[in-house]
């Protein structure tokens, strides 16, 4: 008891200053939420009342909901490809020692530390390369587009996946083979199922890497088609009303349920 | 079931040599135990003989199938392994399944099998649950379930149960070895409980550095330890060092003189060897008992309670300590500090 009420002026500072992360974390984010309901046509405080107004128009401009569907589209690409590739990847990196391990797994993990707006520019000038040696188009195309995106969310599937080998029990792997299953069996029906909250979290975390890319995607996607990310800056560019706040506040949704979904698979803070 | 043969069985990991040059033979439906300490190759030997590890060199016989180069499905062996190495994602009736499931029997037949594999190991009622809601012992079970249910030419235990506390460690001793002689399945139990090896096994290997030591039943290994590892090993014991001087006499460094009755082919009548004798083959009195070989007078230094038995440690004039076992009930009290005369026979007393 003694310790615990000594304890207690530490314990309020402590929670103060965690209080104070959410609120600097969490302040924009409500005060996004919040303007998209402001009936105000420039965006100013005090709001004069409060509409759904914004949301509606937001979804009768083009840019918006094509936006959306194709970013949409992009980002489930994404996850397929980024599974595809990053599990086996990380299958072969946790598993196995060969030749140019390391460089392999720095190389997928490299999108993580080269700043988008350069691996924006490399990934174009790389399909400008392609395409003058072999004729294949994929500057300005959606298979181009969804190729850098996979190339971006690869590292997260990598790493979750990666992760979560690590920590399997070989001798339970062991154990299948002794019971007679071969290579594929122990990896269908005991590997893969006990590393599956990896494999739903990498998945998941793509979704959202590529769902909010906006400096690659710039680059890359074909003349009048534009991502969700991209509409929103081109619409900053002429107006500053709600309806930006609005389409925000979806993006925010779809992504705050992505994780929420996520975590019930895989506790995130175990992750990092 | 099947005989197991061990043939120069050996495994190197680089220049390093876990287990060296092992040859060996399991009869069928025999329970083997291999002990030692910790270190000694006993993981690596079962885990040749089920294939997970590559021997180096050697080969290994099933009956009269060589599955030298096989690898662990194709095997047909039940492995127990140390954490018992459930699946964690699947029930205990899963667990148990898998193997038949592997051997793809009919879906009634695996039921069946794999109902009756629970009820041999009490466990009928916790089917549905998974591993982690289980507690030590009955994951214990559900591996031993799981090894037993696909009829293993041989089963194999690695420390089945180091994890345990004392009490249910001797309850599932009692029901490994009841289920081993129920199916009179060949059984190789790795071990450094020596009291396991004594209780379970029909034979036991000494293994020390990666080599056997000792191969015999419990009381060839007890009354007749091929050498002071083994002797010191399995049990307690006193030991004295000095010289065979004649067939059945030993003379210590400190001069006394001994008869024995066995000597292990190791120790040459020559050479420094050391005379040695169980702590509970003594008796301790004031007076020597005459129908003994053996005596010795020495004063009592410690004396420790045990339960069943009380242990004296007895300081001999020329300084040497020795340790006795006796009932808790002595005919007559000893206390610290009192002169004591300790005998024992020469069939007790062996040389190494
Ligand atoms: N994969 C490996 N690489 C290198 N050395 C190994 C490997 N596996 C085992 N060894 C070595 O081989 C020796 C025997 O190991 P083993 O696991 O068989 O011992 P053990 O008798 O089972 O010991 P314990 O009672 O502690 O389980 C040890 O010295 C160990 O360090
Ligand atoms: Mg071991």
């Amino acid at each position: 008891m003694a310790v615990s009420i000594r304890a207690l002026p530490g314990r309020t500072a402590f929670l103060a200053s965690v209080g104070f992360a959410y609120l600097i974390i969490l302040a924009p984010l409500i005060a996004v939420f919040w303007v998209s309901f402001f009936r105000n046509k420039i965006i100013a405080f005090p709001p004069q009342g409060y509409t759904l107004a914004w949301f509606a128009n937001a979804w009768s401009l083009d840019d918006f909901r094509n936006g959306f569907v194709l970013s949409l589209e992009v980002g489930i690409i994404a996850t397929l490809g980024s599974l595809l590739i990053g599990v086996p990847a990380a299958l072969a990196l946790a598993r196995h020692d060969f030749r140019g391990r390391e460089a392999i797994s720095a190389a997928l993990m490299s999108p993580l530390i080269v700043p988008g707006i350069v691996a924006g520019t490399a990934v174009y000038m790389f399909y400008i390369e392609i395409e003058t040696w072999t004729d294949v188009q994929l500057a300005a195309t959606l298979p181009g587009l969804c190729l850098a995106h996979v190339v971006l969310a690869l590292p997260w599937t990598v790493r979750l996946v990666t992760a979560s080998l690590i920590g399997v029990n070989r001798l339970v792997e062991e154990a299948a083979m002794t019971l007679g299953a071969g290579p594929v069996k122990t990896l269908w029906r005991v590997t893969l199922p006990m590393i599956r909250p990896a494999i739903v979290a990498g998945g998941l975390f793509s979704f959202v890497v590529s769902f909010v890319d906006l400096e690659k995607s710039l680059f890359l996607v074909g003349p009048g088609r534009m991502t969700l990310p991209i509409a929103i800056i081109n619409y900053l560019e002429w107006s500053i009303d709600p309806t930006i706040a609005a389409v925000a506040t979806i993006q925010i949704l779809i992504i705050s349920a992505a994780l929420l979904l996520t975590d019930r698979f895989v506790r995130l803070s175990r992750v990092f | 079931m099947a005989k197991i043969a061990l043939e120069n069985l050996e495994k190197r990991f680089g220049s390093f040599v876990a287990v060296e040059s092992l040859s060996l033979e399991i009869a069928d439906g025999e329970f083997l135990a291999l002990l030692g300490p910790s270190g000694c190759g006993k993981t690596t030997i079962l885990r040749m003989i089920s294939g997970l590890t590559e021997a180096t060199r050697g080969r290994i016989h099933f009956g009269a199938r060589d599955v030298t180069g096989l690898p662990p499905y194709a095997r047909n062996i039940g492995l127990v392994f140390q954490g018992y190495a459930l699946f964690p994602h699947m029930t205990v009736a899963e667990n148990v399944a898998f193997g038949l499931e592997m051997r793809a029997l009919d879906r009634g037949e695996i039921g069946h099998r794999v109902h009756s594999a629970l009820e041999t190991v009490q466990l009928a009622g916790l089917a549905s649950r998974l591993p982690r809601q289980l507690s030590g012992g009955q994951q214990q079970r559900v591996a031993l379930a799981r090894a037993i249910v696909i009829r293993p030419d041989a089963l194999l235990l690695d420390e089945p149960l180091s994890a345990l506390d004392a009490k249910l460690r001797q309850e599932l001793r009692q029901e490994i070895r009841r289920l081993q002689r129920s199916l009179g399945i060949t059984t190789i139990c790795v071990t450094h409980d020596q009291e396991e090896a004594l209780s379970l096994a029909t034979r036991l290997v000494v293994m020390h550095h990666g080599r056997i030591e000792q191969i015999g039943t419990p009381s060839d290994l007890y009354e007749r330890p091929a050498s002071r590892f083994v002797a010191e090993f399995i049990g307690k014991s006193n030991f004295l060092d000095g010289r065979v001087v004649a067939k059945d006499e030993f003379v210590t460094k400190s001069g006394f003189v001994f008869r024995f009755q066995r000597q292990s082919a190791r120790a040459s009548s020559h050479e420094a060897s050391s005379v040695g004798f169980r702590p509970e083959k003594i008796e301790i009195g004031r007076a020597r008992n005459a129908a003994l070989a053996n005596h010795v007078e020495g004063t009592v230094d410690a004396i420790t309670y045990l339960g069943a038995t009380t242990e004296y440690e007895v300081r001999l004039p020329s300084l040497e300590r020795l340790t006795v076992h006796a009932g808790a009930n002595p005919v007559e009290p000893i206390g610290i500090g009192d002169e004591v005369t300790l005998s024992w026979s020469s069939e007790a007393t062996f040389v190494v």
